[in-house]
Protein backbone atom coordinates (compact mmCIF):
# COMPACT_ATOMS: atom_id res chain seq x y z
CA UNK A 1 0.00 0.00 0.00
CA UNK A 2 1.40 3.43 -0.94
CA UNK A 3 1.92 6.14 1.69
CA UNK A 4 -0.83 8.24 0.16
CA UNK A 5 -3.28 5.37 0.69
CA UNK A 6 -2.58 5.36 4.43
CA UNK A 7 -3.29 9.08 4.78
CA UNK A 8 -5.92 9.82 7.49
CA UNK A 9 -9.20 10.67 5.81
CA UNK A 10 -12.61 12.03 6.65
CA UNK A 11 -14.79 9.53 4.85
CA UNK A 12 -12.79 6.37 5.42
CA UNK A 13 -10.83 5.16 8.42
CA UNK A 14 -7.11 5.51 7.94
CA UNK A 15 -6.22 2.02 9.14
CA UNK A 16 -8.89 -0.15 7.59
CA UNK A 17 -10.34 2.07 4.87
CA UNK A 18 -13.86 1.55 6.16
CA UNK A 19 -16.57 4.23 5.64
CA UNK A 20 -16.87 6.62 8.59
CA UNK A 21 -20.40 7.66 7.67
CA UNK A 22 -19.44 11.23 6.84
CA UNK A 23 -20.68 12.54 3.50
CA UNK A 24 -19.87 15.53 1.37
CA UNK A 25 -21.34 17.39 -1.59
CA UNK A 26 -19.85 18.28 -4.94
CA UNK A 27 -19.17 21.89 -5.83
CA UNK A 28 -21.44 23.53 -8.39
CA UNK A 29 -18.57 23.63 -10.84
CA UNK A 30 -18.00 19.89 -10.48
CA UNK A 31 -21.69 19.15 -10.92
CA UNK A 32 -21.85 21.32 -14.06
CA UNK A 33 -18.72 19.72 -15.53
CA UNK A 34 -20.04 16.24 -14.82
CA UNK A 35 -23.40 17.14 -16.38
CA UNK A 36 -21.73 18.42 -19.55
CA UNK A 37 -19.65 15.28 -19.80
CA UNK A 38 -22.68 13.07 -19.28
CA UNK A 39 -24.51 14.83 -22.11
CA UNK A 40 -21.46 14.49 -24.37
CA UNK A 41 -21.21 10.77 -23.57
CA UNK A 42 -24.92 10.31 -24.31
CA UNK A 43 -24.59 12.13 -27.62
CA UNK A 44 -21.49 10.08 -28.43
CA UNK A 45 -23.30 6.80 -27.78
CA UNK A 46 -26.28 7.91 -29.90
CA UNK A 47 -23.93 9.05 -32.69
CA UNK A 48 -22.14 5.69 -32.56
CA UNK A 49 -25.43 3.77 -32.81
CA UNK A 50 -26.48 5.89 -35.79
CA UNK A 51 -23.08 5.37 -37.45
CA UNK A 52 -23.28 1.60 -37.07
CA UNK A 53 -26.87 1.61 -38.35
CA UNK A 54 -25.97 3.74 -41.38
CA UNK A 55 -22.86 1.70 -42.17
CA UNK A 56 -24.81 -1.56 -41.99
CA UNK A 57 -27.66 -0.09 -44.06
CA UNK A 58 -25.40 1.21 -46.85
CA UNK A 59 -23.30 -1.95 -46.79
CA UNK A 60 -26.41 -4.13 -47.17
CA UNK A 61 -27.85 -1.84 -49.87
CA UNK A 62 -24.55 -2.09 -51.73
CA UNK A 63 -24.64 -5.90 -51.51
CA UNK A 64 -28.28 -6.07 -52.67
CA UNK A 65 -27.52 -3.80 -55.65
CA UNK A 66 -24.46 -5.88 -56.49
CA UNK A 67 -26.49 -9.09 -56.40
CA UNK A 68 -29.33 -7.60 -58.47
CA UNK B 1 -17.11 20.10 5.62
CA UNK B 2 -18.34 22.36 2.83
CA UNK B 3 -18.40 21.48 -0.81
CA UNK B 4 -15.63 23.90 -1.69
CA UNK B 5 -13.12 22.61 0.87
CA UNK B 6 -10.30 20.37 -0.27
CA UNK B 7 -11.30 16.74 -0.01
CA UNK B 8 -9.05 14.84 2.36
CA UNK B 9 -10.35 11.37 1.65
CA UNK B 10 -8.97 10.92 -1.83
CA UNK B 11 -6.17 8.35 -2.08
CA UNK B 12 -4.52 10.62 -4.64
CA UNK B 13 -3.98 13.35 -2.06
CA UNK B 14 -5.83 16.04 -0.15
CA UNK B 15 -6.12 18.47 -3.07
CA UNK B 16 -7.26 15.99 -5.69
CA UNK B 17 -10.77 16.75 -6.96
CA UNK B 18 -13.46 14.11 -6.49
CA UNK B 19 -15.04 14.75 -9.85
CA UNK B 20 -13.00 15.97 -12.79
CA UNK B 21 -13.63 19.48 -14.06
CA UNK B 22 -12.87 18.45 -17.63
CA UNK B 23 -15.32 19.64 -20.28
CA UNK B 24 -16.19 17.88 -23.55
CA UNK B 25 -14.02 20.52 -25.24
CA UNK B 26 -10.99 19.22 -23.33
CA UNK B 27 -11.57 15.74 -24.71
CA UNK B 28 -11.98 17.21 -28.18
CA UNK B 29 -8.63 18.96 -27.71
CA UNK B 30 -7.06 15.58 -26.87
CA UNK B 31 -7.91 14.51 -30.43
CA UNK B 32 -5.65 17.24 -31.92
CA UNK B 33 -8.32 18.71 -34.25
CA UNK B 34 -5.79 20.48 -36.48
CA UNK B 35 -3.88 17.26 -37.15
CA UNK B 36 -7.23 15.52 -37.69
CA UNK B 37 -8.21 18.07 -40.35
CA UNK B 38 -4.96 17.41 -42.24
CA UNK B 39 -5.57 13.65 -42.03
CA UNK B 40 -9.14 14.07 -43.29
CA UNK B 41 -7.91 16.16 -46.20
CA UNK B 42 -5.12 13.81 -47.32
CA UNK B 43 -7.28 10.70 -46.84
CA UNK B 44 -10.06 12.32 -48.89
CA UNK B 45 -7.55 13.05 -51.66
CA UNK B 46 -6.44 9.41 -51.50
CA UNK B 47 -10.08 8.39 -52.00
CA UNK B 48 -10.76 10.61 -54.99
CA UNK B 49 -7.35 9.99 -56.57
CA UNK B 50 -8.05 6.25 -56.69
CA UNK B 51 -8.98 5.07 -60.20
CA UNK B 52 -12.64 5.29 -61.21
CA UNK B 53 -15.45 7.10 -59.44
CA UNK B 54 -16.00 6.43 -55.74
CA UNK B 55 -18.59 3.65 -55.82
CA UNK B 56 -20.49 4.42 -52.65
CA UNK B 57 -20.08 7.95 -51.27
CA UNK B 58 -22.04 7.41 -48.03
CA UNK B 59 -19.75 4.49 -47.13
CA UNK B 60 -16.70 6.49 -48.25
CA UNK B 61 -17.69 9.36 -45.95
CA UNK B 62 -18.24 6.94 -43.05
CA UNK B 63 -14.77 5.53 -43.78
CA UNK B 64 -13.38 9.06 -43.77
CA UNK B 65 -14.98 9.66 -40.38
CA UNK B 66 -13.44 6.43 -39.06
CA UNK B 67 -10.01 7.52 -40.34
CA UNK B 68 -10.44 10.93 -38.68
CA UNK B 69 -11.42 9.34 -35.35
CA UNK B 70 -8.46 6.96 -35.61
CA UNK B 71 -6.13 9.92 -36.13
CA UNK B 72 -7.70 11.70 -33.16
CA UNK B 73 -7.37 8.59 -31.02
CA UNK B 74 -3.66 8.33 -31.73
CA UNK B 75 -3.37 12.02 -30.82
CA UNK B 76 -5.01 11.34 -27.45
CA UNK B 77 -2.69 8.39 -26.80
CA UNK B 78 0.28 10.56 -27.77
CA UNK B 79 -0.81 13.23 -25.27
CA UNK B 80 -1.22 10.56 -22.61
CA UNK B 81 2.31 9.26 -23.16
CA UNK B 82 3.97 12.66 -23.61
CA UNK B 83 2.21 14.50 -20.76
CA UNK B 84 5.50 14.97 -18.89
CA UNK B 85 7.30 16.67 -21.77
CA UNK B 86 4.17 18.57 -22.83
CA UNK B 87 4.22 20.16 -19.36
CA UNK B 88 7.72 21.54 -19.99
CA UNK B 89 7.29 22.92 -23.49
CA UNK B 90 5.80 26.38 -23.98
CA UNK B 91 3.86 25.25 -27.07
CA UNK B 92 2.15 22.33 -25.31
CA UNK B 93 1.89 23.12 -21.60
CA UNK B 94 -1.71 24.33 -21.96
CA UNK B 95 -2.90 20.92 -23.22
CA UNK B 96 -5.63 19.18 -21.18
CA UNK B 97 -3.36 16.74 -19.29
CA UNK B 98 -0.45 18.99 -18.26
CA UNK B 99 -2.90 21.73 -17.28
CA UNK B 100 -4.60 19.22 -14.96
CA UNK B 101 -8.03 19.29 -16.59
CA UNK B 102 -7.99 15.66 -17.79
CA UNK B 103 -6.40 12.82 -15.77
CA UNK B 104 -3.78 10.86 -17.70
CA UNK B 105 -5.53 7.53 -17.23
CA UNK B 106 -8.74 8.94 -18.71
CA UNK B 107 -6.88 10.18 -21.77
CA UNK B 108 -5.37 6.71 -22.22
CA UNK B 109 -8.77 5.02 -21.91
CA UNK B 110 -10.36 7.58 -24.22
CA UNK B 111 -7.67 7.15 -26.89
CA UNK B 112 -7.65 3.36 -26.57
CA UNK B 113 -11.43 3.10 -26.90
CA UNK B 114 -11.57 5.40 -29.92
CA UNK B 115 -8.69 3.50 -31.55
CA UNK B 116 -10.60 0.23 -31.35
CA UNK B 117 -13.89 1.77 -32.50
CA UNK B 118 -12.31 3.60 -35.45
CA UNK B 119 -10.55 0.49 -36.77
CA UNK B 120 -13.71 -1.56 -36.29
CA UNK B 121 -15.88 1.04 -38.05
CA UNK B 122 -13.42 1.26 -40.96
CA UNK B 123 -13.44 -2.53 -41.28
CA UNK B 124 -17.23 -2.31 -41.54
CA UNK B 125 -17.45 0.66 -43.93
CA UNK B 126 -14.39 0.21 -46.15
CA UNK B 127 -13.95 -2.06 -49.18
CA UNK B 128 -12.16 -5.09 -47.74
CA UNK B 129 -10.03 -4.98 -44.61
CA UNK B 130 -6.82 -3.45 -45.94
CA UNK B 131 -7.81 0.10 -44.95
CA UNK B 132 -8.67 -0.98 -41.40
CA UNK B 133 -5.35 -2.85 -41.14
CA UNK B 134 -3.46 0.21 -42.39
CA UNK B 135 -5.29 2.44 -39.91
CA UNK B 136 -4.46 0.06 -37.05
CA UNK B 137 -0.82 0.06 -38.18
CA UNK B 138 -0.82 3.88 -38.38
CA UNK B 139 -2.10 4.20 -34.79
CA UNK B 140 0.38 1.58 -33.57
CA UNK B 141 3.26 3.24 -35.40
CA UNK B 142 2.44 6.72 -34.12
CA UNK B 143 1.87 5.72 -30.50
CA UNK B 144 4.27 2.82 -29.92
CA UNK B 145 7.04 3.28 -32.49
CA UNK B 146 7.16 7.10 -32.61
CA UNK B 147 5.85 8.37 -29.25
CA UNK B 148 7.14 5.58 -27.00
CA UNK B 149 10.23 4.65 -28.95
CA UNK B 150 11.76 7.14 -31.35
CA UNK B 151 10.75 10.55 -30.04
CA UNK B 152 12.93 10.51 -26.92
CA UNK B 153 15.75 8.36 -28.24
CA UNK B 154 16.98 9.55 -31.63
CA UNK B 155 17.23 12.74 -33.71
CA UNK B 156 15.84 10.66 -36.58
CA UNK B 157 12.53 10.58 -34.67
CA UNK B 158 10.52 12.65 -37.10
CA UNK B 159 12.11 11.05 -40.16
CA UNK B 160 10.97 7.52 -39.29
CA UNK B 161 7.95 8.59 -37.24
CA UNK B 162 6.76 10.70 -40.16
CA UNK B 163 5.45 7.50 -41.74
CA UNK B 164 2.41 7.62 -39.44
CA UNK B 165 1.44 11.06 -40.70
CA UNK B 166 2.13 10.04 -44.29
CA UNK B 167 -0.13 6.98 -44.43
CA UNK B 168 -3.65 8.55 -44.59
CA UNK B 169 -3.74 8.85 -48.44
CA UNK B 170 -3.07 5.10 -48.70
CA UNK B 171 -5.71 4.39 -46.02
CA UNK B 172 -8.26 6.50 -47.93
CA UNK B 173 -7.32 4.88 -51.24
CA UNK B 174 -7.66 1.39 -49.75
CA UNK B 175 -10.99 2.28 -48.11
CA UNK B 176 -12.69 2.82 -51.48
CA UNK B 177 -10.83 0.28 -53.63
CA UNK B 178 -9.65 -2.43 -51.25
CA UNK B 179 -6.07 -2.05 -52.50
CA UNK B 180 -3.10 0.31 -52.26
CA UNK B 181 -1.06 0.32 -55.49
CA UNK B 182 2.15 2.19 -56.30
CA UNK B 183 0.38 5.49 -57.03
CA UNK B 184 -1.07 5.51 -53.50
CA UNK B 185 2.37 4.90 -52.01
CA UNK B 186 3.80 7.75 -54.10
CA UNK B 187 1.40 10.09 -52.28
CA UNK B 188 2.57 8.55 -49.00
CA UNK B 189 6.18 9.12 -50.07
CA UNK B 190 5.49 12.79 -50.83
CA UNK B 191 4.27 13.41 -47.25
CA UNK B 192 7.00 11.18 -45.81
CA UNK B 193 9.84 13.15 -47.43
CA UNK B 194 8.09 16.47 -46.84
CA UNK B 195 7.99 15.86 -43.06
CA UNK B 196 11.74 16.20 -42.21
CA UNK B 197 12.37 19.60 -43.85
CA UNK B 198 9.04 20.82 -42.47
CA UNK B 199 9.71 19.79 -38.86
CA UNK B 200 13.42 20.56 -38.87
CA UNK B 201 12.64 24.11 -40.02
CA UNK B 202 10.32 24.35 -36.99
CA UNK B 203 12.88 22.76 -34.67
CA UNK B 204 15.50 25.33 -35.75
CA UNK B 205 13.10 27.97 -34.44
CA UNK B 206 12.06 26.08 -31.29
CA UNK B 207 15.31 24.32 -30.39
CA UNK B 208 15.39 25.84 -26.88
CA UNK B 209 11.93 24.46 -26.20
CA UNK B 210 12.92 20.97 -27.35
CA UNK B 211 16.18 21.22 -25.39
CA UNK B 212 14.27 22.04 -22.20
CA UNK B 213 12.02 19.04 -22.70
CA UNK B 214 14.99 16.75 -23.42
CA UNK B 215 13.74 15.76 -26.87
CA UNK B 216 16.69 14.91 -29.14
CA UNK B 217 15.72 17.00 -32.16
CA UNK B 218 18.34 17.34 -34.87
CA UNK B 219 19.46 20.93 -34.05
CA UNK B 220 20.02 19.99 -30.38
CA UNK B 221 21.94 16.81 -31.13
CA UNK B 222 23.86 17.52 -34.34
CA UNK B 223 23.74 21.32 -34.40
CA UNK B 224 21.96 23.92 -36.52
CA UNK B 225 24.48 23.75 -39.37
CA UNK B 226 24.05 19.99 -39.85
CA UNK B 227 20.25 20.41 -39.67
CA UNK B 228 20.38 23.08 -42.39
CA UNK B 229 22.34 20.70 -44.62
CA UNK B 230 19.84 17.91 -44.03
CA UNK B 231 16.92 20.23 -44.82
CA UNK B 232 18.56 21.02 -48.14
CA UNK B 233 19.26 17.37 -49.02
CA UNK B 234 15.74 16.23 -48.11
CA UNK B 235 14.29 19.13 -50.13
CA UNK B 236 16.39 18.07 -53.12
CA UNK B 237 14.83 14.63 -52.84
CA UNK B 238 11.30 15.90 -52.18
CA UNK B 239 10.92 18.33 -55.09
CA UNK B 240 11.41 15.80 -57.93
CA UNK B 241 9.68 13.02 -55.99
CA UNK B 242 6.56 15.16 -55.66
CA UNK B 243 6.34 15.36 -59.48
CA UNK B 244 6.26 11.56 -59.88
CA UNK B 245 2.51 11.10 -59.16
CA UNK B 246 1.91 13.14 -62.34
CA UNK B 247 3.38 10.20 -64.28
CA UNK B 248 0.66 7.91 -62.93
CA UNK B 249 -3.09 7.89 -63.55
CA UNK B 250 -3.61 9.48 -60.14
CA UNK B 251 -2.59 12.97 -61.28
CA UNK B 252 -2.61 15.22 -64.33
CA UNK B 253 -1.25 18.57 -65.59
CA UNK B 254 -2.59 20.77 -62.77
CA UNK B 255 -0.84 18.61 -60.19
CA UNK B 256 2.30 18.52 -62.34
CA UNK B 257 2.38 22.31 -62.64
CA UNK B 258 1.82 22.74 -58.90
CA UNK B 259 4.55 20.20 -58.10
CA UNK B 260 7.10 21.79 -60.47
CA UNK B 261 6.47 25.42 -59.50
CA UNK B 262 5.93 24.66 -55.81
CA UNK B 263 8.99 22.41 -55.77
CA UNK B 264 11.15 25.16 -57.29
CA UNK B 265 10.00 27.64 -54.65
CA UNK B 266 10.51 25.03 -51.90
CA UNK B 267 14.09 24.51 -53.09
CA UNK B 268 14.73 28.27 -53.23
CA UNK B 269 13.62 28.68 -49.61
CA UNK B 270 15.49 25.55 -48.51
CA UNK B 271 18.64 26.98 -50.13
CA UNK B 272 18.25 30.15 -48.04
CA UNK B 273 18.04 27.94 -44.95
CA UNK B 274 21.10 25.99 -46.13
CA UNK B 275 23.13 29.19 -46.52
CA UNK B 276 22.04 30.27 -43.05
CA UNK B 277 22.00 33.91 -44.07
CA UNK B 278 18.71 35.15 -42.72
CA UNK B 279 17.20 34.37 -39.32
CA UNK B 280 13.76 34.31 -40.92
CA UNK B 281 14.68 31.61 -43.48
CA UNK B 282 13.55 28.57 -41.39
CA UNK B 283 10.26 30.28 -40.54
CA UNK B 284 9.74 31.16 -44.19
CA UNK B 285 10.39 27.55 -45.26
CA UNK B 286 8.16 26.19 -42.50
CA UNK B 287 5.25 28.42 -43.55
CA UNK B 288 5.69 27.66 -47.25
CA UNK B 289 6.01 23.92 -46.64
CA UNK B 290 2.43 23.87 -45.31
CA UNK B 291 1.17 25.79 -48.34
CA UNK B 292 3.17 23.51 -50.66
CA UNK B 293 1.71 20.25 -49.33
CA UNK B 294 -1.77 21.72 -49.23
CA UNK B 295 -1.35 22.94 -52.82
CA UNK B 296 -0.24 19.52 -54.08
CA UNK B 297 -3.19 17.68 -52.55
CA UNK B 298 -5.67 20.44 -53.40
CA UNK B 299 -4.52 20.21 -57.03
CA UNK B 300 -5.28 16.48 -57.02
CA UNK B 301 -8.69 17.11 -55.52
CA UNK B 302 -9.55 19.81 -58.07
CA UNK B 303 -8.34 17.66 -60.96
CA UNK B 304 -10.58 14.79 -60.01
CA UNK B 305 -13.64 16.87 -59.19
CA UNK B 306 -13.23 18.98 -62.34
CA UNK B 307 -12.84 15.85 -64.46
CA UNK B 308 -9.41 16.84 -65.79
CA UNK B 309 -8.48 13.18 -66.15
CA UNK B 310 -10.79 12.71 -69.13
Amino acid sequence: MADSDRRPSALFTAEEGKPTGETHGLSEEEVRARGRRNIAIALGVVAFIILVFLTTFFRLADSVQGAG
Amino acid sequence: MTASEPRSYSPAGPAAPVVSLATPGDYLQLLKPRVMSLVIFTALVGMVAAPGPVGNWPLALLSLLAIAVGAGASGALNMWWDADIDAVMERTKGRPIPSGRVPRAEAAAFGGLLSLLSVWLLALSGVGYLAAALLAFTIFFYVVVYSMGLKRSTPQNIVIGGLAGALPPAVGWAAVTGEAPLAAWLLVAVIFFWTPPHFWALSLLKSADYEAAGIPMMPNVRGAEHTRKLIWWYSLLLAPLAVLPALTQAASWLYAATAVLGGAEFLRRAWHVRKGGRDSAPGSLFGFSILYLFGLFAALLIEHWAGLHG
